[in-house]
């Protein structure tokens, strides 16, 4: 009798720091669904953009196919909702491009072979970020509030759920997300896309949240597949950077041309 | 004063590039339809050392060509004919930021600064001349020692959804040196064989003359050109400029130009043939050159003519836009304008005179009258270059892109311009470690055109294999379809990046 007490006792206190480690909903959750899912999801993209400006190094890992174990780095530098820079640091062969995304439309690319800065059109934003599974428009999603309307599916458990859906008139190709927002930080721990087909082709699963030393809390590992393929990508955060006041000639033409 | 920390940076690639030729394309007899053209080997690094403000830039590569050039018992003993290589250098520059105000740049030194919108044919492109020299690599410029001030116009405007005015950019350059396109080892075959220098020929009195050497040599003369290249002297009065003006207004990008200085291709300025000692007395007068050509034979005789290649001066006024169309889903749109203004060219022309042999009537030497010309080849004024094009992706793996050209690169002069399509595909496989591009060029007047597939492997990490062909058609006559634009190709290269 007294060992199987013991193990009870036991197997209680194991399972209370699990109970205790149970998070606590954010405290503007409540009001937050009450105003409704779109407010909600302006609120999560807020936590998502908690700096006036970022730099972050990312290592780009490629899963399946023949490119298995194939990575990327790159510096890239966040200002605001609509200005984004990349500076790629390997491979080899990619070292010194750079890239500028003004807006929905503007993209500057260096290819420093061509020793000249060139415009590329917005139709480029449907090819694949540098062979991964991002496309250009995956990655100039900073506030999906922007783009999207917003409806609760589901608020149980750890997380809430919303579907998103495309606002008329905006160019992205997907015309449906489904994501799941945790509760206690009010952060998107997991986003469905879906065509506009309504078929679910993309998911994409943070991991490793961590609370930086600025004070902003920001997921490390960022793992995307495409469910047509099986292929995934693993974005990895190497190094961070918030509010160094970046500046405006950081996502300019003369950035980019000062490095030919 | 606190020292600055200075960042050292580097990257380059070691390249192997083989080529041979392919049957096809109209070639002397005595030339195998199937030989080697290039084996280039290159090292390549450019290295970057930077600071606060300041930028240091070294590009340089080192260019084994593989072909011995030993025709002497002398060469045999010397290196560099055994084993010959080549330097080449892209950037030898210093440049400082925010030079003597916040936002001006300037770069001192040997650099490449290409302007306009359009993909690789570039008419407002004028500071750096064209690297003719590769095929495969059209549209490359030869880097030039130049001093560019760059003032970035702080001044923006926001519009309630969208920026109205950004990127607002006055540049000057100066190039003290002028420096002439590099041509294609072919483009000398105009002169080593005379039957293709009419290709070339513009003038209602040079065809004429043409017809002359031409039963000249078919009565077994021998034409020998002697080419003397004058580039513009050193004098200050010879320096280039270029100015430019550009901003982002609206989402469109858009910019003009000015450029003074001169064009990089050469044109003869004087032809001069040396006078023909006749083998006999002819029976027609000696100043009917055409019934003298017809009758006598010419058989180990040879016509020296000497040339002499100058440049153009020109000023060029250039304007261009590009813009992505979002009402049809980022279509990419651009076009390029080049207005080249020039003086009066003119065209000193001597023929031969014909010396008649000794004994001739009345047992005195007399001369043929030689011909001498003054032929205005171009009338001062003002001839326009266009290139118009769009691009689009069609998917996530096929892209397209297309422009026209009016006016080619080596194109001068009102009389001497034609229409071009230039056009393009990619296609990218296996997530876009195969490429397989496809792309060609059609001159609307002659129908010659050029086809270049190639395919690029890139399986492996900092390492890309290439392999394709360079292939011309057209006409003997024609712009791509004559020997003076060299053979079609197939190539193999391989290149790892560091």
């Amino acid at each position: 009798m007294k060992p199987f007490i013991c193990f009870a006792l036991l197997s209680y206190l194991i399972s209370i720091p699990a109970t205790l480690a149970a998070k606590e909903p954010d405290p503007k959750l409540a009001s937050l669904l009450q105003q409704g899912a779109q407010a909600l999801l302006v609120e999560a993209d807020s936590r998502h953009n908690n700096f006036k400006d970022q730099t972050i190094t990312v290592r780009m890992t490629l899963h399946g196919g023949a490119d298995e174990g194939k990575s990327i780095e790159f510096e890239s530098m966040t200002k605001g909702d609509d200005k984004r820079a990349f500076h790629f640091l390997s491979p080899a062969e990619m070292k010194g491009m750079g890239v500028v995304i003004r807006g929905k439309d503007e993209i500057y690319v260096r290819l420093p072979d061509m020793q000249k800065v060139r415009r590329v059109a917005a139709h480029a934003k449907r090819q694949s970020f540098q062979s991964s599974d991002w496309t250009f428009d995956d990655m100039g999603m900073i506030r999906l509030s922007n783009d999207f309307d917003a409806k609760l599916l589901d608020d149980k458990g750890e997380f809430v759920t919303l579907e998103l859906n495309r606002k008329p008139n905006v160019d992205l190709m997907y015309k449906k997300l489904v994501i799941a927002i945790r509760k206690d930080q009010l952060l998107i721990e997991k986003i469905e896309y879906f065509d506009d087909g309504g078929k679910k082709i993309k998911v994409q699963e943070r991991a490793g949240l961590k609370e930086e030393p600025a004070g902003n809390w920001m997921y490390r590992t960022i793992t995307l597949k495409d469910l047509t393929t099986g292929h995934s990508t693993v974005n990895e955060v190497l190094a961070v950077k918030v509010n160094s006041n970046l500046d405006d000639d950081t996502f300019s033409r003369r950035w980019l041309v000062r490095g030919l | 004063m606190a020292s600055a920390q200075v960042i050292f940076d580097y990257r380059g690639y070691i390249e192997s590039d083989l080529r041979f030729s392919i049957p096809g394309k109209d070639e002397p007899d005595d030339v195998s339809d199937f030989r080697f053209v290039r084996s280039d080997n290159t090292a390549r690094l450019t290295a970057t050392l930077s600071g606060d403000a300041v930028r240091a830039v070294a590009d340089l590569a080192v260019i084994f060509t593989g072909r011995p050039e030993t025709t002497t018992a002398d060469d045999l003993v010397n290196r560099s004919k055994v084993d010959p290589f080549r330097l080449e250098s892209d950037a030898l520059y210093v440049s400082i930021d925010d030079f003597i105000a916040p936002g001006m740049d300037l770069r001192l030194g040997r650099q490449i600064v290409r302007w306009g919108t359009a993909d690789m044919f570039n008419p407002t492109s004028s500071l750096n001349a064209y690297d003719f020299e590769d095929p495969l690599k059209f549209g490359e410029a030869v880097a030039t020692e130049m001093v560019s001030l760059t003032y970035n116009i702080p001044w923006s405007v926001e519009g309630e959804d969208s920026t109205i005015v950004d990127d607002v950019t006055l540049s000057v350059a100066v190039v003290p040196y002028f420096r002439p396109a590099l041509l294609p080892e072919s483009a000398l075959l105009a002169f080593s064989e005379p039957s293709l220098f009419n290709q070339f020929v513009d003038s209602a009195i040079l065809k004429g003359l043409l017809v002359e050497q031409d039963l000249f040599l078919a009565a077994g003369g021998k034409a020998v050109y002697d080419i003397d290249v004058q580039t513009p002297d050193l004098s200050v009065r010879n320096l280039q400029v270029g100015a430019r003006f550009g901003m982002s207004l609206l989402g469109v990008d858009w910019s003009i130009s000015y450029y003074r200085g001169f064009d990089d291709a050469p044109r003869a300025e004087t032809i001069v043939a040396g006078d023909i000692r006749l083998p006999k007395v002819p029976l027609a007068s000696p100043t009917d050159t055409v019934a003298v050509l017809k009758e006598l034979d010419f058989t180990g005789v040879t016509v020296d003519t000497h040339v002499t290649m100058t440049y153009p001066r020109v000023q060029v006024f250039g304007a261009d836009f590009s813009t992505s169309l979002d009402f049809l889903g980022g279509l990419g749109l651009w076009a390029e304008f080049a207005l080249t203004l020039h003086d009066d060219l003119y065209r000193y022309v001597r023929t031969s005179g014909a010396i008649l042999p000794v004994g001739g009537p009345n047992g005195t030497p007399v001369s043929g009258v030689a011909r001498e010309y003054l032929e205005l080849e171009a009338e001062a004024g003002p001839f326009w270059k266009l290139t118009v094009g769009t691009d689009y992706s069609l998917t996530a793996w096929w892209y397209v892109n297309i422009q026209y050209l009016h006016g080619f690169p080596d194109e001068f002069g009102e009389t001497n311009l034609n229409d071009y399509l230039v056009a393009g595909s990619d296609f990218k496989l296996f997530r876009d470690q195969m490429l397989i591009r496809l792309f060609a060029i059609l001159q609307f007047q002659d129908l010659s055109y050029v086809l270049y597939p190639q395919l690029t492997f890139d399986f492996w990490q900092n390492v890309d294999v290439s392999v394709g062909a360079f292939v011309f058609g057209g006409d003997s006559d024609s712009k791509f379809g004559s020997r003076v634009t060299g053979p079609s190709t197939v190539f193999l290269k391989g290149r790892y990046s560091f």
